[in-house]
This record gives C-alpha cells, structure tokens and sequence, in this order.
C-alpha cells in the first residue's frame, strides 16, 4: 500500500556522498526530511529515496552537511505524467475522449425488453417512447416512478413492469397480467348444460339433479344437471349444481392438398449488401441497390457491435444475403399427401386438456390436381358449463 | 550513580506507564530482521554492520550484518538487517546488551 501511495506522490533515488554521512542524514531528520531505502555501497556512497517535495528542501542541509547529493532516479505518477507535458494535442486528446465518453453514456442507446414474449414488443416499446424513453434519451431526465405508472395505466394487460438504466442501457421487465378464470360464484343456483354434442360416457352428480344418464345422447346447450332440487317434502329448491360428466364427442376435419407444387431450387448465385445502422439511421455500403436476380431470398443477418463482447452499442452491421433461386415444378406421391394431411389433421384437433382420443378415421382420396383426407376423430373429454338460474324466470 | 529526572520520578509516583514518560527511548525488536527505535537524537555511526544512535543520556549501538535504514525522521529510525545484538554503550566500557 506504502509503495502505492509512494508511485502517486512520486519520489527521487539521490546519490549522497560525504566524508560524514551521518552529518547530513541527522540534518535531513532534524529539518523533517523523511527518507526511506537507504542502502550503502560500503565505499561511503549512500543511497536513499524520498518525496518530490521533501527534495525540493535539501539543498541547504547538503550544502551544511557539505555533501555532494544528485539524483539517480526519477521514479512515480508525476514524472510519468511529466513526459506528456509538452504533447497538447495528447492530453486534448484524452480530454475530448473522456467528455465524449461521459456524452454519451448519459444517454440510453439500448433498450432491452425482457419477459414480454406473450405481448406486443413493439406496442411495449411505442409505450416507453410516448412516455419519454427511447433510444437517444438524456438517461438522468427519465422520471422512473411516473413512467412505470403511466404504463401500467395505459397497458392495463401489464401486472408489472420494472426500467432498470444501467449506463447508457435500459433494461426493462414486463409480466403479462393473468386472469382468473370467470368462476360462478358457489352460493348461485345454476345448471350444467352442455357445451358439446355427443354421448354420455359417464356422470358424477354432487350437487343437483341429473338430467341424461350414460349413453345418452345430448346436444349443444342442453341441461346436463339440473339446480333444482325436490326434496322429500315435494318442495322444490334451488342449488348449485356440480358435477363431473365426460361425454364422447365425434369431430370432423378435412383437407387436402395439391400434388403438384412450385419448388424452389437455388442457382447458387449470391450476392451481400452490408448496411450499417446507426441508431434509427441506415448507411448502405453499397452503391447499386438494384438486384439483378428475378427471384431470389433476402436473408438479413444483423450483428450489433459490442464493447467488451458485453455491452450493446448503438451501431450495427446488417448483412443482406440475396440468394438467387428458380421455381421448378415438383409432385408427391398420394402415400405421402396422405401421411402429410394426416398429421396435419391430427395437430388441428382443438381438444381441450383432458381429451383422450380413442379413434381416429381417416378417409383419403385423390384426383389428378389434389389429394383429401378426412378425418374423423372419437374422443372422451368433460363436456358441461355452467349457467346461472335466474330467479325471475 | 545517575539520578532521574524530575520527570522519570514524578510519573514513577503516579504509576504512569513507562511508555508515555516523555523522551524516554523506546525499541521495538522484530525478530532479528528488524529494530524499531523511537525518541533518538541522530545518528552517530553509521556502517554496514553497526550502527550507532544518540539516545540523549544514552548512546544504542546496534550491530548487525548487511544493516541498512529503512526510515527516518527527527524522531524515530527503523533499521532492518541481520541483527546480532542492541546494546547500550556504558561510558568508557563495551556495551551492555539489552
């Protein structure tokens, strides 16, 4: 630590030579001369180490002790910094980049939107816009609390949201509101009607009464469970009904699919038009923007330059690869349409979580232009929702 | 014999510890690498393997190998070396060693 503050301070390595040394190192403490690292080279020539300032100092006590003192070496900041004096242009130089270093990292150059992959990025980042960040954005002139209210206002979807600005990179983390389920009320008389069409596979009643028994075969909104109740009195009561029905229920889907399509089939000509993005600025690199290709992809590769591989600057370089390609005619086998349509038949099934499909049916055809497929899909899933009695009527 | 000052004495009667009896000479041995040694009066020879200090009443002869001073002020010295012996120079015979 010494050594540390011996470098800032600076200090000199003098040469003493005197036929009574002890003269002047008394001398030097006497006049609060401190000195360190002495050492002796046996034939009367000392050496020792002190501070600029206390240098600045010796010449009266040499000339009392009459000793011979010069310097042997300069060492620590200040003579480092000595070097440079002269060289202006240098430490205007270092001056103008430390300005323009504090410039612009007082401004947000990025901002980074985290956890809002269930929501519209770009609306979050308009939002954050009309409310005074954006990229470019005086970072300090941000009032943080007031920004996160008025969004949270505005987008009502939003259960939180949190702007960290951490230099000149604002971070912000949105959660997507979610809703309860609408849930009726227990103390609400109500039915259980049917959502679905199909045929009763099994019923559990614990509240209410039973309107179908299994095997029955039921349509879209008719009572599943009733809320009225009879009780052995003959009094009729109103309750709200609950209970476990899974039905099964028949889909249908069809679909088809051309046998002869349009491949592309790339030429492999290529041509890169690289453009550099200056926050909202393009500077194309390229003078002809013409490309000569009839038909051809766009594939834009877009690398943002980092400092340290960490922070995110302002500045990237897009890479716009054209790819030549031709359309060629190509057909597929029925087996394979068929295959094709299947599964995609299948994967459009809108089952809800409990559905078990137990048959699956599939009737396929073809013409010279298409191939069908129909799908017939048996599945055991709950049916039943529930709606309310209203006591009026 | 040589009596103590008026000093010495008054802080002997009121049990004052000997470390803030003011002047009084005080050294701190490290090991056998380094001496600490407060409240001289300069140096009075000073060699690569002895050194000799003022103390006011007392003269402190420290005598070594490869000695070398590390620090000093108008107050305290620290020395650092291969230290063989400290010793106080008795007037007119070698020293006595602490």
């Amino acid at each position: 630590m010494q050594s540390a503050v011996n470098f800032v301070r600076g200090s000199v390595l003098l040469e003493v030579k005197s036929s009574y040394p002890e003269r002047f190192f008394n001398l030097c403490a006497r006049h609060g001369i401190e000195f360190w690292d002495m050492t002796n080279d046996g034939l009367g020539v000392f050496r020792i180490r002190m501070t600029v300032k206390n240098f600045k100092r010796i010449r009266p006590v040499a000339r009392k002790a009459m000793c011979r003192v010069h310097i042997v070496k300069r060492c620590g900041l200040p003579f480092f910094l000595n070097r440079f004096r002269k060289r202006a242009a240098l430490i205007s130089g270092c001056a103008v980049f430390c300005i323009i270093a504090w410039i612009f990292t007082s401004f947000v150059w990025v901002i980074d939107i985290d956890g809002y992959a269930e929501l519209d990025t770009a609306r979050l980042l308009n939002e954050l816009s009309k409310q005074g960040l954006r990229v470019g954005t005086y970072a300090p002139s941000v009032e943080m609390e007031n920004l996160k209210n008025n969004i949270l206002i505005d987008m009502p979807e939003l259960s939180y949201i949190s702007v960290n600005i951490n230099g000149s990179h604002a971070h912000v983390t949105a959660r997507k509101r979610t809703l309860p389920p609408e849930i009726l009320p227990s103390e609400l008389p109500c039915d259980i009607i049917s959502d679905k069409d199909g045929i009763i596979h099994d019923i559990t009643v614990k509240s209410g009464t039973p309107e179908v028994v299994r095997g029955e075969t039921v349509t879209r909104g008719q009572i599943l469970a009733s809320g009225y109740v009879t009780g052995r009195a003959g009094t009729t009561i109103t309750t709200h009904a609950d209970a476990e029905i899974r039905a099964r229920v028949w889909r249908k889907k069809s679909a088809r699919m051309p046998k002869k399509y349009s491949e592309k089939v790339y030429t492999g000509r290529e041509k890169d038009l690289y453009t550099i993005l200056l926050f909202d600025n393009r500077i194309k690199l390229y003078i002809n923007s013409g490309i000569s290709y009839t038909k051809c992809d766009k594939i834009i590769k877009r690398t943002d330059l980092r400092l340290f591989g960490r922070y995110r600057l302002p500045i990237s370089l897009e890479r716009a690869t054209c790819r030549e390609y031709e359309i060629s005619k190509a057909s597929v086998s029925d087996e394979t349409a068929y295959d094709s349509l299947s599964k995609g038949l299948m994967s459009s099934l809108e089952l809800p979580e409990d559905a078990e499909v137990i048959n699956a049916d599939f009737i396929t055809s073809s013409d010279e232009v298409f191939a069908y497929a129909t799908l017939t899909a048996e599945s055991i899933e709950p049916i039943g929702t529930k709606r309310e009695i209203l006591r009026n009527g | 014999m040589q009596k103590d000052s008026f000093r010495v004495r008054a802080a002997d009667l009121l049990d004052i510890p000997a470390d803030i009896k003011g002047g009084l000479l005080h050294i701190e041995i490290t090991g056998k690498r380094e001496v600490f040694i407060e409240n001289h009066k300069g140096i009075l020879e000073l060699s690569e393997n002895e050194v000799t200090l003022n103390a006011g009443k007392e003269t402190v002869r420290v005598l070594g190998q490869r000695l070398r001073v590390l620090a000093m002020n108008n107050n305290e010295i620290r020395l650092s070396g291969i230290i063989e012996s400290v010793g106080f120079v008795r007037e007119g015979s070698s020293c006595s060693q602490l």
